[in-house]
C-alpha cells in the first residue's frame, strides 16, 4: 500500500500502520505520517493504543511450563530421542 | 564448576555443535530446558489446551533432535525451533478444522473510534492508557484480559499475531507457513491488533467509568 496524496487522512494513516511501525513504507510516505501524528492528537493517541497492545499482548503471553509437563516432556524425550 | 552452571553459560550455536559433533545429550537438553516455556507459549495459545500444547511440545523437540544433525545455522537455533512449533500447531489446528478464510476489506472501526466517509475520526479513541505500556505492571486481572483477548481473535488472525509479534518470524516465514501471500498476512496482523486494541480499551475505560 502507498499514500494517495501528501496529506493523509486518519484512516489511511491507520491503515498504513503495519509498515509504518516497521520501517516498510517510502521514505516520502513515512514522513508523510509523521507529521500527520505530530499534527493529529487522536491519531497519536490511536498509534500508542495499537503499539501497547500488541507489546502488551506478548507480555501477557510468556508463561513457564507447569513442572508436570516438563518432567513429562523430559520423559517423553528419554524414550524416544535414541 | 558446577557442569550444569557452565552449560547455561553456553551460547545456543556452541551447543548445537556439541551436539552435531558427539550427540552430546546434556547440550541437547540445555536445549530444551531453554525454549521450551516460549515454545509452550506459543503452543498452548495456538491450541488453547494444556494437553494438546504438551504434545505439540513433544513433537517438535522430537523433531529438533531427529533433524539437528542437518541444522546448518541459516537461521538462529530459536528461530528454527519456533518455526517446527508453529508448523506442528497449525497442522493440529488444520486437521480440527479449516482455518482459511476469504479475505475482506480492512476493517479500521473500532470499539470507541469510528471514520466518516472523508477518513476523518468520527468518534476519537479516547484514553492514555497506550502511553508507555513497556513500564505497565501486569497484574493478574490485565494479564487474563490480554490473555483472553487474544484467545477470542478469530484462527487466522490468532495464528499470525502469535507468529509474527510474539514469535518474531518473518513475514516470508508466516506466509510459507500458512501457504498465504505476505499481504494476505499482513492484512490478518493489522485486523488481529486492531481488535487487540479494541478489547483493550473496552477494558482500560471500563476501569475508569
Amino acid at each position: 500500500m502507498a499514500l494517495v496524496s501528501g496529506k493523509p487522512k486518519c484512516k489511511e494513516c491507520v491503515d498504513l500502520l503495519v509498515d509504518y511501525l516497521e520501517g516498510g513504507l517510502p521514505a516520502e510516505d513515512e514522513k508523510h505520517l509523521d507529521e500527520h501524528f505530530m499534527a493529529c492528537p487522536p491519531c497519536l493517541d490511536f498509534l500508542d493504543q495499537y503499539r501497547a497492545s500488541s507489546s502488551l499482548s506478548r507480555r501477557a503471553l510468556e508463561t513457564e511450563m507447569p513442572e508436570e509437563l516438563a518432567d513429562k516432556l523430559s520423559d517423553f524425550l528419554h524414550k524416544s530421542c535414541k | 564448576m558446577n557442569p550444569q552452571t557452565s552449560l547455561t553459560a553456553i551460547e545456543d550455536e556452541v551447543l548445537v555443535s556439541r551436539f552435531q559433533e558427539s550427540q552430546d545429550r546434556e547440550a541437547f537438553d540445555e536445549l530444551v530446558r531453554r525454549h521450551r516455556n516460549r515454545v509452550y507459549s506459543l503452543a498452548l495459545r495456538m491450541m488453547k489446551n494444556e494437553q494438546e500444547a504438551l504434545e505439540v511440545v513433544q513433537d517438535t523437540f522430537l523433531q529438533v533432535f531427529r533433524k539437528l544433525p542437518e541444522f546448518r545455522g541459516d537461521s538462529q537455533f530459536g528461530s528454527w525451533v519456533h518455526r517446527i512449533a508453529a508448523n506442528y500447531s497449525l497442522m493440529r489446528i488444520r486437521r480440527q478444522k479449516v482455518i482459511d478464510q476469504v479475505e475482506e476489506p480492512i476493517e479500521t472501526t473500532t470499539a470507541n473510534g469510528t471514520f466518516d466517509n472523508d477518513g476523518r475520526w468520527e468518534t476519537y479513541p479516547t484514553g492514555m492508557w497506550g502511553r508507555r505500556a513497556d513500564d505497565r505492571v501486569l497484574d493478574g486481572e490485565l494479564r487474563q484480559k490480554l490473555i483472553d483477548a487474544v484467545d477470542n481473535l478469530p484462527e487466522a488472525y490468532r495464528a499470525v499475531f502469535m507468529l509474527r509479534d510474539f514469535d518474531g518470524l518473518s513475514y516470508d516465514e508466516i506466509a510459507e507457513s500458512l501457504e498465504a501471500t505476505v499481504p494476505a498476512i499482513k492484512s490478518r496482523l493489522h485486523r488481529a491488533r486492531l481488535a487487540l486494541r479494541a478489547d483493550l480499551a473496552e477494558y482500560f475505560e471500563g476501569r475508569n467509568a
